[in-house]
């Protein structure tokens, strides 16, 4: 009995001194990574990220890792290079994964692991997924350089790719692939602001496969679809639950009434046309008799278009302002 | 005369109660090996292969910063501990609570704590979206907050065992709902809350194991000190009481205690829902039902399932990983039921 | 030995029992009995400490029982329920639960707490059953294994709630040989139980009581020749037999209207 006790005292002695010496050997290694980065003399660019924090970057990166697949092509329309990006890259059709480009995991379970063995000295990340957050507090422990980005809206957008090309040296780039697009789309909305007479009525849903969602804004096609001069009636109705209901449609019979999926893009359009499509008030709406219930592409719509930004305005414009675009 | 007699029946039956102590012994050191190698299996193994001379240095403080050097110390090893805290603090957990309400279904679960933690980590990221650091803290505050308002519910009421248990199911639904509630009213929180519901044991830091750790290695040596009350505790409030042991009190610490352990646990764990429940009575197949030798084997056991998911977990799809709450119920699952298939002894209360 | 004063007691607000004033005296054998719900469990619980008492106080050997600590009472009283699960464990460990008063920390038993387990063990003739689990045995057969843990718990007062209840016949008048070797170690026991020839023929005393109230208290032969069994019962009650080899035992009938 006695005997027993001892062992197990042992036993928790071993833990809390493999505890104890973990938490001390962390602190030495980070001070001897502290020692080594007080070295450097001059900065190459110093700038903040989506999250206030201020990022100094001693040197150009050269290694670089994504941990978001619309990031990932902004850093690559910024002319860098990657060495590791997350799978939604393959997913959403952004680029080619060629022999030196690494995936690291999900967006949501990015592998820390991975991600280190590939010796990044910039990282970039998303704040929306908490999981990258902790990464995030690694790198930090690790001064592994990393950045947070935000991006919503266009001009969001055109703020990274201005970080990325000054990181990357090229400005040229930022001209190709942001301010070129910003003119595209300034064009579009001023030819609408002159050109259309009246306030023309939209919905806009976004469908998934167990249900459907109207979006009021908090949303870039939303936003898109404000900018060109629509009213959106889910913003008229505000209901906490964003759930469509039938008579507040029928009520302000849209004139527009925009989808994107969520999901397998099939699945979605099915649970619509058995959900909602086979209730014969929806059939009567305007839109749907006059074929102006249209599922929007995902490239443009739902997932950031990034350098195609422009392209999206215009998909919308074409199909509101015929009359304009055409 | 009477001494005597019994003094020389004494000596007859030592070598009966020792074969139980061996027994023990055997199961406790081989448990002990057990961990040991899933320890080292841990350590060596993720979805970048690296060499064993590349461990030793790294471990050693050796090796310069290669990224070898880096994956184990903070990925690795961090890891590592998490799963042995995690896997440990669970079970513990789920077997006081088994214990102290005389019911062999309960478990943090059931007593509210994961729906606390749940609720105040939905209202954290809905209230404050910028500052995820905060979720540990309002796991924790909410599993603790959700304890005791069972056991007051369980007080005012009689708090027989039976009460307990009710209680826990009434504030775990209407808090289920409350969570329900903040969900709809602020949807976009639900990205930040997917993997602390499924629960998994990636991106810890050892700044974020810290704090919980010592809570629970507190709490692991508090509970086995007072294990034989545990004991005392499962004859039945009335003849506790009998015997001296203060019933109310009792049962108090050990709810506290429970929900310090679960609640640390998933401030950096997320919720992990199976191993409070089955690795106690995995356990008690084992060794018995005497918590002096029960808790430092579910600790044993614990630690150890937890520790073998979670390398599943990140190596069988590398670089992907299943959340190890998953592995979990796949493998405990059908083990249990071996088990309780292949063994004579039954559960505690049938 | 423990004085009533006064004492009123109950459950969730509910007065059971009310105003009860009474002694039980050291070295004696106690029965209470009683028509069921009249509050002898609820006599039994409060005055064991068991339940705390809505008003009125208990002296214990002069101090009063609920100034004492758990620890020190229990070494001194002990109290068996009549219901019990059936928790799973090794005979030997249960009697050492009887220890537990005197158990310091770490609760490692001495020598002398192993003593007194063996002791018990052996006095209530159930050593052979020492590492079985209690589950495997018969009811009878756990019943002894639970006043050994009662035994082993070294107390001068033992209650006893309906130790006899449910027991096959050869088993309750081993359960009540039992009791009276207790008083014969010097013990007093108060027990409360439905048989009411075994109350009348093995106690010192009776108490009778009826909705929360004691109706007599007094020895085996007062109580019967008061007419109140038969009156609170129902029942008519004859006296039997006192000869060399049978002591006298009590017969009871229906009362036809």
């Amino acid at each position: 009995m006695i005997s027993k006790k001892k062992n197990l005292f042992l036993i928790l002695t071993l833990i809390l001194m493999l505890i104890t010496a973990a938490c001390s050997k962390e602190t030495n290694n980070v001070e001897a990574i502290n020692i080594d980065n007080q070295d450097a003399e001059e900065n190459y660019y110093i700038f903040s990220d989506a999250l206030g924090t201020e990022v100094v970057l001693e040197r150009k990166p050269e290694r670089v890792v994504s941990l978001l697949g619309s990031y990932s092509e902004t850093w690559a329309l910024a002319g860098g290079s990657l060495a590791g990006v997350t799978d939604d890259v393959q997913k959403e059709g952004r680029m080619e994964i060629t022999n030196d480009i690494q995936i690291v995991g999900t967006v949501k379970e990015p592998n820390l692991e991975g991600i280190l063995s590939l010796n990044p000295d910039f990282v970039i990340l998303t704040p929306d997924v908490d999981n990258q957050v902790k990464i995030a507090e690694t790198l930090k422990q690790l001064n592994i350089n990393h950045a947070f980005f935000k991006v919503e809206e266009f001009e969001d957008y055109l703020n990274m790719l201005n970080i990325c090309t000054d990181i990357t040296g090229r400005k040229d780039l930022y001209e190709e692939n942001g301010l070129k697009i910003k003119k595209d789309i300034d064009d579009i909305l001023y030819k609408v602001e002159g050109a259309k007479k009246e306030e023309l009525k939209v919905l806009f849903v976004r469908a998934f496969s167990s249900g459907a969602k109207a979006k009021k804004d908090d949303n870039m096609t939303c936003t898109m679809l404000d900018n060109l001069g629509t009213v959106n009636i889910a913003a008229q109705h505000p209901s906490l639950l964003e759930d469509i209901s039938i008579e507040e449609i029928i009520e302000e019979d849209p004139d527009f009434i925009f989808v994107t999926t969520m999901g397998d893009e099939q699945k979605a359009i099915d649970a619509l046309k058995t959900g909602i499509g086979t209730n014969p008030a929806w059939n009567s709406l305007s839109a749907v008799e006059n074929d102006r219930y249209i599922i929007l592409p995902k490239e443009l719509f739902h997932y950031k278009p990034n350098a195609k930004w422009g392209e999206s305005y215009r998909y919308l414009a074409e199909i509101i302002y015929p009359e304009i675009f055409n | 005369m009477k001494a005597i007699d019994t003094l020389q029946k004494l000596s007859i039956p030592k070598s009966l109660i020792n074969y139980k102590k061996a027994y023990n012994f055997f199961v406790i050191s081989f448990l002990l090996i057990l961990l040991i190698v899933l320890i080292f299996t841990s350590i060596s193994v993720g979805s970048s292969s690296i060499e064993i001379s590349d461990i030793f240095n790294a471990i050693s403080g050796n090796g310069q910063l290669t990224s070898e050097y880096k994956i184990i110390n903070y990925v690795r090893i961090p890891r590592t501990l998490s799963a042995i805290i995690a896997g440990s603090g669970l079970a513990i957990s789920g077997l006081i609570l088994q214990s102290v309400l005389n019911n062999a279904l309960a478990s943090p679960t059931i007593i509210g704590v994961n729906s606390g933690a749940g609720l105040f980590t939905a209202l954290a990221t809905a209230f404050f979206p910028a500052n995820l650091s905060i979720m540990p803290l309002a796991a924790f505050i909410g599993a603790f907050l959700a304890t005791i308002a069972v056991y007051y519910v369980a007080r005012k009421t009689g708090a027989s065992r039976m009460t307990i248990i009710l209680a826990g199911v009434a504030v775990s639904s209407l808090v289920g709902a409350m969570t329900d509630t903040v969900l709809i009213l602020f949807p976009d929180t639900v990205i930040s809350r997917t993997s602390f519901i499924i629960g998994g044991l990636s991106g810890v830091t050892m700044n974020r194991l810290l704090m919980p750790g010592i809570i629970i290695f507190f709490s692991l040596i508090t509970t086995f000190i007072f294990s034989y009350d545990l004991n005392v505790l499962s004859l039945g409030d009335q003849t506790s009481k009998s015997l001296g042991l203060n019933v109310d009190k009792t049962r108090f610490l050990f709810i506290i205690l429970s929900s310090l352990l679960s609640g640390s646990v998933i401030s950096f764990a997320g919720l992990l829902g199976f191993i409070g429940l089955i690795v106690p009575h995995i356990s008690r197949l084992i060794v018995g039902y005497d918590n002096r030798i029960l808790i430092p084997t579910s600790v044993l056991i614990g630690s150890s399932f937890a520790l073998f998911c979670d390398i599943l977990a990140r190596t069988i799809f590398a670089p992907y990983e299943v959340p190890v709450g998953i592995i979990m119920s796949f493998l405990g699952s059908p083990f249990f039921i071996y088990l309780l298939l292949n063994k004579k002894r039954r559960l505690m209360y049938d | 030995m423990i004085k009533l004063n006064n004492v009123t007691s109950g459950y969730m607000g509910v007065n059971i029992i009310k105003n009860i004033s009474l002694s039980f005296e050291k070295g004696k054998i106690i029965s209470i009995i009683g028509k069921n719900g009249c509050g002898k469990t609820t006599l039994l619980k409060t005055a064991s400490k068991i339940i705390e008492p809505y008003s009125g106080d208990i002296l214990l050997n002069g101090k009063n029982l609920f100034d004492m600590t758990s620890k020190e009472s229990a070494k001194i009283i002990s109290y068996l329920p009549q219901n019990r699960d059936i928790p799973n464990i090794r005979v030997y460990d249960l009697v050492m639960h009887g220890r537990f008063p005197y158990l310091g920390f770490p609760r490692i038993p001495a020598y002398e707490d192993k003593i007194k387990v063996q002791e018990a063990l052996h006095i209530l003739e159930i050593e052979k059953y020492k590492n079985k689990n209690i589950r495997e045995l018969s009811g009878g057969q756990r019943q002894k294994v639970y006043i050994a843990m009662v035994l082993a718990q070294d107390t001068d007062i033992v209650f006893l709630d309906e130790p006899t209840t449910y027991l096959d016949i050869n088993h309750q008048l081993e359960i009540l040989e039992i009791v009276k070797d207790l008083k014969k170690m010097g013990k007093t026991v108060v027990m409360v139980i439905h048989d009411l020839n075994s109350a009348l023929t093995y106690s010192d005393m009776v108490c009778l009581m009826d909705k929360g109230e004691i109706k007599i208290y007094d020895k085996p032969q007062v109580v019967y020749e008061s007419g109140k069994i038969e009156e609170i019962f129902n029942v008519k009650c004859h006296e039997v037999g006192a000869s060399d080899k049978y002591e006298k035992q009590y017969i009871f009938s229906f009362m036809s209207a």
